[in-house]
């Protein structure tokens, strides 16, 4: 246990009173000597107490940070779309109340519409939103490869905007213009984020981002 | 509480800026936020506060995005150091010098010190042959020693170490005296 950190599960344990016998000693002997697992241990320790401390947001605070997100949402657009056994699931940001369960459950025998698509075959699957007045409408192609996709963008009305695609942090592909290349080149795995940053005269105009989640 | 198969679907709904979810976010982690932010510095909390829900938002979720953890404690972790470099970025500025600890009169001074939320901030010049001296301590020791650095009275380490505060009194007593036996074999500058 020496040799490398602790990961958090044995430290919780060993914070819970879970660990006993050697496994208690080995941890203790681990915390003493790693620095490192000692700050992590103390941390979660001073975390969980804080936590507890069940001190509530001030109405007018949190009021503010609400604004804060509706302002969020002029430019930019946040889409969940979780891949499952036999459908897809997309979420959005411009819905005004977004509860998982309640989404879920409302939209999982719809097979048209914006939010929940069966598949039994899969096809293309298009998500358009208005945005900056423009409409914008991300199509997802399902790939020869399984567990890829490709993805192609189109804006309306047409105009020579530039994208740049970046995938979990990393960029991956630039679009000079958009109105002449819908289709990325990308193949895009199907866990991971997706960030498309819109620009017309190197300045950002408005921005996505895909949360592509391979579920069951 | 949350399982762990929660984290991912809970942050995904903040990022696309579910307002139920950060109606939950406030209601979870808020009190972490601000217990956090009032250890670090000791003025305008509220001010730091919305500054770290600011940074949570800001560059369309980024922080929130980067989270690659996958449990609830990892997440607690994640947004008490995203709250806790906030308020160091403020502390600095502001220009707040840093006091430097050389010597066993100096740390026990800390140690035993009225609560002071720059504690923490001091830490970091705590010369490397006290925090050796810490460091040789048992764990039982060293988590309110730890603590007491922190600027944490012995009222809340009794309530983060989840024991009763004359046990908490008792260690950090002891706690003193294994450390000056500990600081006797260290050179001090």
């Amino acid at each position: 246990m020496s040799d490398k950190h602790l990961n958090e599960k044995e430290l919780l344990a060993y914070l819970s009173g879970a660990a006993t016998g050697s496994v208690r000693d080995e941890t203790e002997r681990h915390l003493k000597l790693c620095g490192d697992c000692f700050q992590s241990y103390m941390n979660m320790r001073e975390a969980i107490f804080l936590q507890k401390g069940g001190e509530k947001i001030p109405a007018k605070m949190r009021d503010a940070v609400l604004q804060r997100i509706r302002d969020t949402k002029q430019s930019h657009i946040s889409v969940i779309v979780r891949f499952l056994k036999d459908k897809i699931i997309v979420f959005s940001g411009d819905q005004d109340s977004l509860s998982y369960q309640g989404l879920k459950a409302s939209y999982a025998f719809r097979d048209s519409g914006e939010n929940i698509l069966s598949r039994s075959q899969e096809g293309p699957i298009s998500i358009s939103r208005v945005i900056q007045e423009r409409e914008v409408t991300l199509t997802i192609h399902p790939l020869t490869q399984k567990d890829k996709i490709g993805l192609a963008l189109l804006v309306n009305p047409s105009e020579a905007l530039q994208a740049i695609v970046t995938f979990d942090g990393e960029v991956c592909e630039t679009i000079d213009d958009i109105s002449r290349q819908s289709m990325l080149s990308t193949q895009f795995p199907r866990q991971g984020e997706l960030d498309i940053q819109f620009l017309k005269k190197k300045e950002t105009i408005f921005t996505i981002t895909l949360s592509l989640e391979a579920g069951e | 509480m949350f399982t762990n198969a929660d984290i991912r679907p809970f942050i995904a709904e903040c990022c696309i800026g579910s307002e139920t979810a950060w109606n939950r976010f406030f209601e979870l982690f808020h009190p972490l936020i601000a217990g956090t932010v009032r250890k670090a510095v000791s003025y305008d909390h509220d001010d730091i506060v919305q500054t770290v829900y600011c940074k949570l938002i800001g560059n369309n979720y980024g922080l929130l995005r980067k989270f690659r953890g996958e449990s609830f404690y990892e997440l607690l972790a994640y947004i008490r150091q995203i709250a806790f470099n906030t308020a160091a970025n403020q502390r600095r500025s502001q220009g707040a010098e840093k006091a430097r600890i050389t010597s066993i009169e100096d740390f026990m001074s800390l140690l035993s010190s009225e609560y002071d939320p720059e504690a923490r901030y001091l830490q970091t010049e705590v010369s490397r042959e006290v925090m050796s001296a810490v460091a040789a301590l048992d764990i039982k020791y060293r988590e309110p020693v730890y603590l007491l650095m922190q600027g944490y009275k012995h009222k809340e380490i009794a309530g983060i170490l989840g024991v009763p505060i004359d046990t908490a009194s008792t260690r950090i007593r002891r706690a003193y005296a294994k450390l000056e036996e500990n600081l006797k074999e260290f050179t001090v500058n």
